[in-house]
């Protein structure tokens, strides 16, 4: 049984929204994070949970997202807007530890086309795996763009050598009803992934990027 | 044995860094792509029963040899058994924060009928030529409480099944292998054992000193006799695996049987694979014919890039991939399956 309230939930998102939107806008959309601390955890001894959840509405709608395709995929990518490279870019990069470091920055996330995903790691080597950048693969039968949404509406919580996660969950610029979802569906799968689920959760917190933080639990 | 061209899985050798960076960014890629379908769990099967009830089918090809006007013609039959395993878990210690042990393997973990389930349903078996009177023993390590593995694959090890683990567990471990006992089918294998070219009717004794079945204690080696045991093994404590190793003398009694080394989701975190990789080391040189056969639930990337990096330097290092990843056993997974053995 969840041990936080909808009603609970509303009137935190209520706050954040008002904050964001009437007391002090922004000059950029503003995310809203859910932060985790977890407690009655040992990373040293315990399995370390991970899972990934699709949210019904994008929470960064603006990240920014890079597809390595073939011919066929990068002319795609152009047309729906989407940062591409080629497998003559990746080449261009040489492997160069630097270069392929600042690519893995720059995007939240890559897609691939299929065909190209085993050669990901020959032509960059290992900083995108290391970077926990895995690129989804993409069929050339697949919706491209309805392929980037998916990619940017897909949340991962990850246990790693700490007690506290972070992840986003919303924007400031959804209604209230979409971002209570989005923050009761992202609670209630974190807990889903728990060993001893509500009694490993310390603390919920709920924030805008640039507003004050309200804790759930 | 299937040879690896008809079959539905290869061995793709991990021999560097790069290979293993080109593994697991195909697997997790794989892992994204199937977010909806891929269950997205710790890997518990279920946290709030004390009770659990496996079933896994499986279908045994038995060879008659018939003779008609003196010539010898061979006919396959198919019987179809069901394991039927009653496995009792301990969620409460699992949440447990006082142990200082590790609690994970007080209830059971889904890697484990992954496996069985991928070597019944998938023909993993066949792969692994671990079909019926094929010639080959196990030692598990890290079995928590789960008997499947041991009461299952039991019907089909050659010499013995040994399964270990940290003491804590270890009653719990011996109760429910006592309760399923009964799915241990050796004591009327005789068909399997006219197949393996044997006398029709000799029956292999069965015992288990450490479960007090069929207790032999006059300590007299029998040569058809099959041993199934529950000991202590904590590969964390160095000093555990003297006293484990004093009390299989009789590992070497068969010594052509391959000995296979079976560990389940035992690796999770970084401080386990040193000495998971000493003990595996040590275990494969038991016999001359040995590997070890690694069942991981893939969860943080940076534990399994680990412990392989920490592999191909003691072990030659095979993992198991579907031939066609669009309909694969593992393609769809979040499991893995190495096989470790000598340089």
């Amino acid at each position: 049984m969840s041990k936080i309230s909808t009603s609970q939930v509303r009137e935190n998102v209520k706050e954040i929204l008002k904050y964001s939107n009437e007391t002090k806008q922004r000059n950029f959309l503003e995310t809203v994070e859910l932060q985790v601390g977890l407690k009655n955890y040992d990373p040293q001894r315990d399995k370390r949970f991970s899972g990934s959840l699709r949210l019904p509405s994008t929470p960064r709608p603006n990240m920014a997202v890079c597809i390595f395709g073939d011919a066929f995929d990068v002319d795609r990518a152009k047309s729906i807007g989407c940062d591409a490279m080629s497998v003559d870019d990746l080449k261009k990069l040489n492997k160069n530890k630097k270069l392929i470091k600042k690519l893995a920055k720059k995007y939240t996330a890559f897609v691939a086309s299929d065909v190209l995903i085993k050669q990901v790691p020959r032509l960059l080597g290992p900083q995108l795996s290391k970077a926990g950048k895995f690129p989804t693969p993409v069929s050339h039968n697949d919706d491209l763009y309805a392929k980037v949404t998916e990619v940017k509406s897909t949340i991962k919580f990850q246990l790693k050598k700490v007690l506290c996660l972070a992840v986003a969950v919303g924007n400031v610029e959804m209604d209230e009803d979409t971002l209570v979802n989005q923050i009761l569906m992202s609670v209630n799968f974190l807990v889903s992934l728990l060993k001893k689920n509500w009694q490993n959760v310390g603390s919920l917190v709920i924030k805008s990027s640039m507003g004050p933080s309200y804790r759930l639990y | 044995m299937l040879s690896e061209k008809n079959s539905r899985y290869l061995y793709k050798q991990i021999l560097n860094e790069d290979l293993i960076y080109e593994h697991i960014n195909e697997r997790y890629s794989l892992m994204a792509e199937n977010t909806e379908t891929i269950k997205q769990d710790l890997g518990i099967i279920n946290t709030h029963k004390d009770k659990i009830i496996i079933e896994i089918d499986y279908v045994e090809k038995i060879k008659e040899e018939l003779q008609k006007n003196k010539k010898r013609k061979k006919k396959l039959d198919l019987i179809h058994k069901n394991f039927l395993i009653e496995l009792e878990q301990l969620p409460t210690s699992l949440k447990s924060s006082t142990n200082g042990n590790s609690t994970t393997g007080f209830v059971v973990w889904q890697s484990s009928f992954f496996f069985l389930n991928w070597l019944f349903k998938e023909n993993g078996n066949q792969f692994l030529n671990w079909d019926e009177g094929n010639n080959f023993d196990i030692i598990e390590i890290g079995a928590g409480v789960n008997c499947s593995n041991s009461i299952i694959l039991s019907n089909f090890t050659k010499n013995f099944y040994i399964s270990s683990d940290q003491k804590g567990i270890l009653n719990k471990l011996k109760s429910n292998c006592k309760n399923n006992l009964k799915e241990i089918q050796l004591y009327n294998n005789t068909i399997k054992n006219a197949d393996r070219g044997m006398e029709t009717n000799c029956e292999r004794i069965f015992r288990s000193d450490s479960l007090e079945v069929n207790l032999v204690k006059d300590d007299s080696k029998e040569v058809k006799d099959f041993r199934f045991e529950v000991l202590h093994l904590d590969w964390c404590e160095d000093a555990t695996y003297s006293e484990f190793i004093s009390e299989i003398d009789y590992v070497n009694v068969d010594a052509k049987a391959r000995l296979t080394i079976l560990a389940i989701d035992v690796i999770y975190n970084e401080f386990l694979i040193e000495p998971f990789i000493k003990t595996v080391k040590r275990l494969l040189t038991l016999r001359e014919n040995s590997q070890a056969i690694v069942v991981l639930q893939l969860r943080d990337e940076d534990i399994i890039i680990d412990f392989l990096s920490s592999c191909i330097d003691v072990f030659l290092v095979e993992v198991i991939e579907d031939v066609d990843t669009e309909e694969g056993v593992f393609s769809r997974s979040r499991h893995v399956i190495y096989k470790l053995s000598k340089l």
